[in-house]
């Protein structure tokens, strides 16, 4: 080799043996590093690969749903109760942006905020992100129309906003539907968990928190629209990949009439208590709760001192006494205690008794609410002047566990609509249900207090409602309902024999419209009757020494009062309405609930028979 | 005179038939490569492409033109060309542009020159040379090490006054790997890495609170997503959402639409799996395996200590770049500035590593020269 040098020093040789041993070493250590490196990568690209690229389309696009459109809500004429206003909006996208003072800063140019509104902004942002990072935040302010042209022509110059069109629920009754209408607000942490897929993380929604609202939420609701717009790393939109738009939820038809029901809530004015007017078919025309409360504020968020005023209110605005609300039912189960006695054949239409003022079951005291007693009363006499000393009997020939069956059958103690939160069961007692709900045998006395609607009784205005159409259609079982979708059909029937209801219909009939009948002061004088038993439940036991005092009702305080209480149906010839009013703490039925029965129900005859004012 | 100019030509010739084809190809592909995510990247204010092409063309003349000088005379131009690169630093020190708090960058006109970078080659060129007469059996005497030491610790002190504490260990770790194949004996380097060990904790007080900071962020880059770890984790991203076969070329959203910073220069190979996936990273990564491997074949062809020191040594910085830049975007390592041979944007890089390619491809030219 030419350029081969005999003079090698000592050491060369194996130096350069060293370095290529420990170069050898090196590459081990190199080859080893890269394998690390490959898996490094198998193991972002391959194995972590599905949820990169989630994490990457979360960054490059926007994900908006929008508030759907809820269906609107008619009444039985087809005038609208509930409706949406359109209100202009901005969304924003707090986990986009780093700075939200210059945020701020920078959008005043386009929209009006003063100092207070930014900071109660920015912490309820805070807030947001918290717990719905990657949600858009809806700036709670309406803005005009022209401020949202004004953004949407400068969106590109504007990161982090996307103005968007939303929907306010607004009803056109507040006050007097709001209790069976109910109303909308945000849905709670409980709330979200049930809500379906496509309705999560929609910004701004507002759900139906009870009434029809709340019942028939699935249709109303709607399914929300929902566009996907990419964005670079500053904010920007630079392109909607994809809009689907919202669809509005279905329309409610519902039963209820708002002339009648407006004129109901303006009838009970200031009382506490409720007005449920039905076909004998079951479509509810009318069902008022009173006091009321503004259902319109509740859809964007109503005010702590509103919230605490309705709930300090000792008529208690809030609840729906129609449907919730217990009471005994009073003298108005009376003719419920006869078709049982007649229907069990444990007593026939003759069956007579003598009325002084008071009787004696094993040494207590029954007293008739009639000073000097009724004296000689058959059946027809006995509803018709409501006496309570003959219920007192028939009730215990009869027996309890006989009129349960037949109470069960009229839907007493039982849900009269389907699914509705807010309705109350009710109680209707049985030597069963006492042993095991209070523990104790069931005494006789409570039977004989049973017959008048007294004791462990508890009903619903909707139940009483629901009772009183069955007798005055012929005794056919109904199911009632706010749905005008529905078919509203005659069932099974509940009252065999007819002749026991002819006299039933014919007692309740003299009731009202013959001299002596208790609710004869409220009747109607010309045009089409109507007819029905009134009732007057204690929410007290009376003594003795009361007894003798003579206290008379209004002179307690409201809470001890007596409920007023009045269920029955018109036209007197051939049924079609049914009415229960139950005015809380109002007095004698004859009183109170009587004389508001008798204008609602010339307010029906006005508004359904007009044309045939002489049937 | 004819005879002398026929003499030079056909020198020439030789020279060029013996220039490395395999590593020029290489470093073509690679080229090509770092160009094509370059204008998938180049928004069309920047002109990436064009000045990375320019840069690419420079080095390339300079790689030619130090691959035909003699390995003796770099040999011989080994102590000057580090004291050179030591008077850049200590330049820096005074001239330096501040950027990233930070002074590294000295501009000389055509582009800014970073000579840390430089000095990963300058200091393997010094060992190789001081290497090249030390005996086997007297490598381990303490005399031996002091000016080897020296060498290190000169270069590793002012990169890390800069501050550039990446560059620093960078500059160390190249140094250290040159030592090792050297010989010298495994206690020293047990020594020196327990005393390293001892002094670590008390280096970290001295650290610049950022450089704490991305200690910490690396430790647990959620820790902080917006701030200092907002780079790892977009980087992780966009590496993994490329999956497989990549989103395709242009397609890589990550990159394309700001998410990942700085995609061009530090984080170019992320942009790269973006858009490439797996399939692309791992032939890019053979390709850099390639030209590793062939500067180790030409490191044992080569006669001299100093050539075999300098290519391996050369092998191993590559490697260490490739290594620590994947390392780093794919979160295995803290971020610390690393990029990546040839495929990153930057001029002094670029430079840095061509000159290196062209010292190997000298020492493949003169494989059998020996130094005196």
């Amino acid at each position: 080799m030419e350029y081969f040098s005999p003079k090698v020093r000592k050491g060369i040789e194996s130096k350069s043996k060293t370095i290529s041993r420990r170069g050898f070493v090196l590459s081990i250590a190199k080859a080893g590093f890269f394998g690390i490196i490959l898996s490094r990568l198998v193991y972002l690209q391959l194995f972590k690969s599905k949820e990169f690229k989630q994490l990457s389309d979360r960054n490059r696009y926007r994900e908006i749903k929008e508030v759907p459109e809820r269906g609107t809500i008619y009444d039985f004429k087809q005038r609208v109760i509930a409706s949406n206003n359109q209100v202009y909006q901005l969304s924003i996208f707090p986990k986009e942006i780093k700075n939200l003072n210059e945020f701020f800063y920078s959008l005043r140019n386009y929209i009006n905020f003063d100092v207070l509104e930014i900071n109660k902004f920015k912490k309820e942002i805070y807030r947001h992100k918290k717990t719905k990072k990657y949600q858009a935040y809806i700036i709670d302010k309406k803005l005009s129309w022209k401020t949202i042209a004004k953004i949407n022509y400068n969106l590109s110059d504007i990161p982090h906003v996307q103005p968007l069109v939303s929907y306010e629920r607004t009803y056109s009754f507040p006050e007097e539907f709001s209790h069976i209408i109910g109303y909308v607000a945000e849905p709670n942490k409980k709330e979200l968990k049930k809500i379906s897929q496509d309705l999560l993380y929609v910004p701004n929604l507002k759900i139906g928190k009870n009434g029809i609202e709340k019942r028939f939420e699935n249709k109303i609701i709607g399914s929300p629209g929902k566009s996907v717009i990419e964005i670079d790393a500053y904010g920007k939109q630079l392109k909607q990949v994809s809009f689907n738009e919202g669809i509005k939820g279905n329309n409610f038809y519902s039963t209820l009439d708002s002339d009648l029901q407006v004129y109901a809530k303006k009838v009970l004015g200031n009382d506490s208590g409720s007005v449920i007017v039905m076909s004998t078919k079951g479509e509810i025309r009318c069902c008022v709760s009173s006091p009321s409360f503004d259902a319109n504020l509740f859809t964007y968020g109503i005010s702590n001192f509103e919230f605490k005023k309705y709930l300090k209110n000792e008529k208690k605005p809030l609840s729906n006494k129609s449907l919730s609300s217990l009471y005994p039912p009073g003298s108005t189960l009376k003719m419920l205690v006869a078709i049982s006695a007649l229907e069990n054949n444990i007593v026939n239409k003759n069956f007579k008794i003598r009325c002084t003022e008071s009787t004696e079951y094993f040494g207590q005291k029954y007293h008739c609410w009639k000073e000097k007693g009724h004296g000689v009363v058959n059946m027809k006499k006995a509803i018709k002047e409501s006496c309570d000393i003959y219920f007192y009997e028939v009730a215990r020939l009869l027996g309890v566990d006989r009129l349960y069956e037949t109470a069960l059958r009229f839907g007493l103690g039982k849900y009269v609509l389907e699914n509705f939160i807010e309705e109350k069961k009710g109680v209707f007692p049985n030597t069963k249900w006492k042993k095991k709900y209070v523990g104790q045998p069931w005494y006789l006395g409570e039977t004989i207090i049973a017959g008048i609607g007294q004791g462990y009784i508890q009903t619903t205005p909707i139940q009483l409602c629901k009772m009183i159409a069955q007798i005055a259609n012929g005794g056919y079982q109904i199911k009632p309902s706010f749905n005008s979708n529905n078919q509203f059909l005659l069932g099974e029937k509940i009252i065999q024999n007819d002749e026991h209801l002819k006299l039933i219909q014919e007692s309740l009939n003299v009731a009202t419209n013959e001299w002596r009948g208790t609710s004869y002061r409220s009747r109607l004088k010309s045009g089409l009757k109507y007819c029905g038993k009134t009732g007057t439940s204690q929410v007290r036991k009376i003594t003795q020494e009361q007894r003798d005092l003579n206290i008379k009702n209004k002179d307690l305080p409201w809470k001890f009062r007596d409920h007023s209480l009045f269920t029955g149906y018109g036209p007197v010839s051939n049924p079609e309405y049914a009415i229960s009013v139950i005015i809380d703490h109002g007095g004698s039925g004859s009183s109170k609930a009587a004389p508001i029965s008798k204008k609602i129900m010339q307010k029906v005859f006005e508004l359904y028979y007009q044309k045939e004012k002489n049937v | 005179m004819y005879s002398l100019n026929k003499g030079i030509i056909e020198n020439s010739l030789i020279k060029l038939k013996s220039l490395d084809w395999f590593i020029i190809s290489l470093m073509l592909i690679l080229s090509a490569i770092s160009l094509i995510v370059l204008s998938s990247l180049d928004t069309g204010d920047k002109n990436l492409v064009e000045k990375h092409f320019l840069r690419i063309v420079f080095s390339f003349i300079v790689f030619l033109i130090v691959a035909s000088v003699n390995i003796k005379t770099w040999y011989k131009f080994s102590y000057f060309f580090y004291a050179f690169v030591i008077l850049l630093l200590i330049l820096v020190d005074f001239y330096g542009l501040v950027g990233k708090g930070a002074k590294r960058w000295l501009d000389i006109g055509i582009f800014n020159l970073q000579p840390s970078e430089l000095m990963k080659i300058a200091v393997i060129m010094a060992l190789a040379r001081y290497y090249q007469y030390v005996k086997t059996d007297e490598i381990d005497k303490i005399r031996n090490l002091v000016i080897p030491i020296s060498l290190i610790i000169i270069p590793f002190v002012l990169v890390i006054k800069q501050p550039d504490l990446g560059t620093a260990l960078f500059i160390l770790l190249v140094a250290i790997s040159i030592l090792w194949l050297t010989g010298l004996n495994l206690k020293i380097f047990t020594f020196g890495t327990l005393s390293l060990l001892i002094l670590a904790p008390l280096s970290i007080s001295f650290l610049k609170p950022y450089q704490k900071q991305r200690i910490l962020t690396f430790l647990n880059p959620e820790s902080d997503p917006t701030g200092a770890g907002y780079h790892v984790i977009q980087s992780k991203i966009a590496i993994g959402s490329g999956g497989f076969f990549g989103k395709g070329y242009m397609e890589g959203s990550q990159s394309n639409l700001s998410f990942l910073p700085e995609p061009h220069t530090d984080f170019i190979f992320t942009a790269f799996a973006e858009q490439f996936g797996l399939f692309g990273s791992i032939i890019l990564l053979f390709l850099f395996l390639l030209l590793i491997y062939r500067i180790d074949v030409i490191s044992k062809l080569s006669r001299s200590t100093f050539g075999r020191l300098l290519c391996f040594g050369v092998s191993f910085n590559f490697f260490a770049y490739i290594a620590i830049n994947i390392g780093m975007v794919t979160g295995l390592l803290p971020v610390v500035g690393v990029p990546i041979p040839i495929m990153s944007y930057g001029g002094t890089a670029m430079l840095t590593s061509m000159f290196a390619l062209g010292l190997v491809t000298s020492a493949k030219i003169h494989k059998d020269q020996n130094i005196y």
